[in-house]
């Protein structure tokens, strides 16, 4: 209700007291309340199931990663792999003597042929890159590694840039094949070279020190 | 630190009522003044993160009014309503009351909306020049001018006082609420 106006009052007052005589509907301000409690309410559960889906989205990142992870050749085949891509274009017999020298404690399978042998630079490591002809005609390529840093690939198996291959480790030696068609088959092959290249008086470094054209 | 759910709260219950004055007495028409109001506290409660200053609440409650008003006035079929029906509102049973109201209303009503307004940020919010300058993005003198222009024309408007139309452009200081200035 409005106040009696005051004669001294000017018609700013007037309008202050008059404007502020009228009443807001009952139940407004309660109204406001209900409705700011539902928004927070609202804001509250949509927060929930945004974290809630964050969260599982999070999870199903992981557990993909470790799927693919998993899935992925180990990290020194799939970097032997990009090398081997990119010196598929290379022939004949570099070093030749150098690779028939290093590989001389054993003798290769019977009628396996030694088409390449270089000391080749994989993802920082020095490794001794061999391709080989097997008796029934099959090249394989070979990364021979005496750093100890494949060991990791010991006894593993599986296919990587459309080849199939296989690891094998004595002490620090580690060599690494990889061939067409299944990665059983490079076991006897792996094995060989494992006997061949194996521990002797002479160290990688020294085998190194005697030679070899690098990439 | 209070949180947000207490902040608005405080929000409302200080100022949803001048909020709901301010936009009847802009609109006339209740039940568009109560859904500008919820309007704007809906807002408000999405952007409060802006709200700073301890002196900021009413100004910044009011700019977002303002906005929605004018959203509204926007519309196409936004729809006049005579602002005399304010009497009714305000005086309840009391005819004289009601007469006076009456006489006050009409004459606030034939000001434009520019002055209608600046009248009501001063009058009923008490807001300082500087406030209402800064809420009406208004120089000063604007503000200062604007608001002379109205409380004459509302003094003119008046029956029995249409004589004081000279009336001092700032008259006496009342009660403060909250203006340091103007």
């Amino acid at each position: 209700m409005a106040d009696c106006p005051h004669p001294e009052d000017t018609p700013e007052d007037r309008l202050a007291r008059l404007a502020r005589a009228i009443r807001p509907p009952a139940g407004l301000e309660r109204r406001l309340h209900e409705e700011l409690a539902r928004l927070e309410r609202t804001h509250a559960r949509r927060r929930l199931r945004r974290v809630r889906a964050a969260a599982a989205l999070g999870a199903l990142a992981v557990g993909g990663l470790l799927v693919l992870a998993a899935l992925l050749p180990p990290a020194p085949v799939r970097a032997a792999v990009a090398h081997l891509e990119h010196e598929q274009t290379l022939a004949g017999a570099l070093d030749r003597g150098e690779a028939e020298r290093w590989l001389a404690r054993a003798p290769l399978p019977q009628g396996t042929a030694l088409l390449l042998g270089k000391d080749c630079l994989v993802r920082g490591l020095w490794v001794k890159h061999l391709r080989l002809r097997l008796p029934d005609g099959r090249v394989v390529e070979a990364l021979l590694d005496r750093s100890g840093r494949w060991r990791g690939l010991d006894g593993r198996s599986g296919t990587a840039g459309g080849l199939g291959w296989r690891a094998a480790a004595r002490g620090r030696l580690t060599v690494l094949a990889f061939g067409a068609g299944d990665a059983s088959e490079l076991g006897p092959l792996v094995r060989a070279l494992l006997t061949a290249a194996g521990p002797g008086p002479a160290s990688h470094h020294d085998d190194k020190a005697g030679g070899g054209s690098t990439t | 630190m209070r949180s947000r759910r207490e902040r608005m709260a405080q929000l409302v219950s200080a100022h949803h009522a001048d909020l709901y004055r301010h936009a009847l007495w802009l609109t006339g028409d209740p039940a568009l003044a109560e859904d500008l109001v919820q309007e704007t506290y809906y807002e408000a409660w999405r952007s409060l993160s802006r709200l700073g200053g301890p002196r900021a609440p009413r100004a910044w409650l009011l700019a977002i009014l303002r906005r929605r008003l004018a959203r509204h006035r926007a519309a196409p079929d936004a729809p006049e309503v005579p602002l005399e029906t304010l009497a009714e509102l305000a005086a309840g049973d009391d005819p004289e009351a009601a007469a006076e109201l009456e006489e006050l209303a009409r004459a606030f009503a034939r000001l434009p909306e520019a002055q209608r307004e600046i009248l009501l940020l001063r009058a009923l919010h008490g807001l300082s020049y500087r406030e209402i300058a800064a809420l009406l993005d208004l120089p000063l003198g604007t503000v200062m001018s604007r608001l002379s222009r109205a409380r004459a024309a509302l003094l003119a408007g008046e029956p029995g006082e249409a004589h004081a139309a000279e009336v001092v452009p700032f008259p006496r200081r009342r009660a403060p609420r909250g203006g340091k200035d103007g």
